[in-house]
Parts: C-alpha cells; sequence; structure tokens
C-alpha cells in the first residue's frame, strides 16, 4: 500500500503539471493515493514510503485542484455571453476604441 | 475581477487558488477542533480525502447533468471519447452529497465508528471554507448577481458580463461565515451535539442558498415552475435536515432541543 500511495501521488503530480485536461483524473488519484498512504501508517508499513507517497498525493492534489478546478457558472457565463453576442460588442467596442 | 494571481512570474488561477485554500484552511480548522475531542489526525486525513475526492467526482457528475444531453453524452461515451472529463465546470450540490457520501466512505475504510465526534469536528468548517470559495467566485468572475449599478456594484467584462453586477458572491460569503458561527454557537451551547450539527447545516445552508438564488444573475439556471434547479434542491435538502432533526429528537428526548 505504501508503494502503490507513492504512484498514485507521482501521478497525481504528473497529471497536474503535464495533462491539464485530466485534472479531476490527478485529484481522484491522490486522494486514492492519500487513503492508501494512511491505512498504510496505521499498519505501520514502511513508514517513510508511505509518508513520501502522502506527501506526493497531497500536493498532486492540490495542484490539481488550483490548476484544472473551474466555476461551471463562469464556463457558462463565457458561453453565455458568447450566445447572447454580448461578447461580439465587447470586441467591437473594443475595436472602436483602439482606432 | 482579478483571474490569475502572478506570482515570481507564474499566472497562477485565482479560483482554483481559493479552492485550495479553502479544503486547506478548512481541514486545519477541523483538525483543531478534533484535537480537542480526541481524535487522531490520520483519520481526519483520510475521511476528508474521500470527502473532497467524490465531492469534487459529485460536482462534477451534477454539471454533466445540468449541462449535457443525455443522448449526446452517451453518444461521446459510445465511440470512446472521454473529452466531457476534461469539461470544466462543476455544481455545489453535487459536491456536497457526493462530499457527505465520501465521508460516509471514509469511515468505513478507516473502521471509524465515532463519526459523531468528526462530525462535529467537520461540519462547522464547511461553510467558511465555502465563504473561501466564494471569494474566488468573485475573483474568477462566476456566480455574479443581477445587474445592478448601486454601492458595491462589481465589473465582470473580462467573464464577458456586460455591464456592471450585485456582488451576489460577497453577500454568500457573508452568509456562509454567519451559518459557521451559529453551528459553532450551537456547539458551544451543546457540546454533545455530534451529528446534530450536520442536520443543522443541511437545513441551515438549505435556506441561505434557497433566498441567495434571487440575488443571482448568471445564465446557468436551470428553471422550472418559476425557482431555480438550487432552490428546489434546497427545498428538499431543507425537508431532509428538518426531517433528520425531528427523527434524531424522537430518538434521543432527554438531549433536548
Amino acid at each position: 500500500m505504501a508503494v502503490a500511495s507513492l504512484v498514485l501521488g507521482i501521478v497525481s503530480l504528473v497529471i497536474g503539471c503535464i495533462f491539464p485536461y485530466l485534472g479531476i483524473v490527478g485529484a481522484v488519484a491522490g486522494v486514492v493515493g492519500i487513503v492508501l498512504a494512511v491505512l498504510a501508517r496505521k499498519k505501520g508499513e514502511k513508514k517513510g514510503l508511505a509518508t513520501a507517497g502522502l506527501v506526493c498525493s497531497i500536493i498532486g492534489v492540490i495542484l490539481c485542484v488550483v490548476l484544472y478546478i473551474a466555476c461551471a457558472a463562469a464556463v457558462a457565463a463565457v458561453q453565455g455571453a458568447v450566445e447572447s453576442g454580448a461578447l461580439d460588442e465587447l470586441t467591437e467596442a473594443l475595436q472602436n476604441a483602439t482606432t | 475581477m482579478h483571474p490569475y494571481f502572478h506570482i515570481f512570474g507564474l499566472s497562477i488561477p485565482a479560483y482554483g487558488t481559493m479552492m485550495a485554500l479553502a479544503l486547506v484552511v478548512g481541514c486545519a480548522l477541523a483538525w483543531l477542533r478534533l484535537r480537542k475531542l480526541g481524535g487522531d489526525w490520520e483519520t481526519l486525513l483520510l475521511v476528508a480525502a474521500c470527502a473532497i475526492g467524490l465531492a469534487l467526482v459529485g460536482a462534477r457528475l451534477l454539471y454533466l447533468l445540468v449541462s449535457y444531453d443525455a443522448g449526446r453524452l452517451l453518444a461521446e461515451l459510445g465511440r470512446g471519447d472521454f473529452s466531457f472529463l476534461s469539461a470544466e465546470g462543476q455544481v455545489f450540490y453535487g459536491g456536497l452529497f457526493g462530499g457527505i457520501a465520501g465521508a460516509l466512505l471514509g469511515f468505513r475504510i478507516a473502521k471509524e465508528r465515532r463519526w459523531g465526534m468528526y462530525v462535529q469536528a467537520i461540519v462547522p468548517c464547511i461553510p467558511l471554507g465555502q465563504a473561501i470559495g466564494r471569494v474566488g467566485c468573485l475573483l474568477g468572475g462566476c456566480c455574479y448577481g443581477f445587474p445592478y449599478e448601486g454601492f458595491g456594484a462589481v465589473c465582470l467584462a473580462e467573464a464577458g458580463v456586460p455591464g456592471t453586477v450585485f456582488p451576489a458572491q460577497l453577500v454568500a460569503a457573508l452568509a456562509d461565515v454567519l451559518l459557521s458561527l451559529g453551528l459553532l454557537w450551537y456547539d458551544r451551547r451543546r457540546p454533545r451535539a455530534g451529528v446534530r450539527l450536520l442536520y443543522l447545516y443541511l437545513a441551515g445552508y438549505a435556506v441561505v442558498r434557497f433566498g441567495l438564488e434571487f440575488l443571482r444573475g448568471d445564465l446557468v439556471r436551470g428553471v422550472a415552475g418559476g425557482l431555480s434547479t438550487s432552490q428546489w434542491i434546497s427545498l428538499g435538502m431543507l425537508a431532509a435536515g428538518l426531517g433528520l432533526l425531528l427523527w434524531e429528537r424522537r430518538k434521543r428526548p432527554e438531549a433536548g432541543a
């Protein structure tokens, strides 16, 4: 379990850094890594590895949350602005202001 | 609106940062409360991890349910297209229900029977975390209010929102802080409240959210029968919270109000 938690922690870190579109997968991998690390520590199994796995998993989860979780309404607001033409109006206004 | 923090030449998303801060602060405060009750940090971390994991999945699932056409989603899955995983967006209620399920799973995995004690430590910290998240909403330009030009109006032009709007995010943050203070006050008066704090939170947040929905002006508001999706969910949650309080009171009449 300690080794598995370290692997999952590293996977979560890698996904957080390199594969932005899999942010939620990285966060879930990190969460499973935290669970396995805690269980390994409670059993006294390879405490050093388990602690390393715990730290990597926690950092991986935080990284994924920071970089890739966005508010549904923010995305929908932009979509709505595009659909309603508000974004076109804003673009036109900016173009007029710069010419 | 301030969608990015610029630190050492890096542009870090403000909303995500505030979400992560909310999780860290919430867990830290829960640990401080749990220490006084006699719990251990490893079990808290395990339960929190399960809750956060399933909260993220639940929030994403509910977002997909309200935003995606079911037929389209099934068609994408049939083609082996998993791009919906990278679609940005989640809904709080999906996160709340997922989080509760995750916490129960965490207690099961940890074989911890004193879950009333952990719930008592964790629950008042949840609305505080929500308040921090709402500040993230303001920075990120989401969950905004109706068109408004009076005192405190905010401009969210970078998010494509025309004109100025009511700062519903700040009102929500204040309401969440008041809810947390209310739960802490009740906890001081009834030190053995245990899981009753969760029922109070469910009922209290349902009332808060129902009222706050009238201040919202963002476009993704599923509406049915004059009420938004979140308001309907709030009504259900209020009924569940009050029902659980009544059930718990009947189970333990000697505990009082």
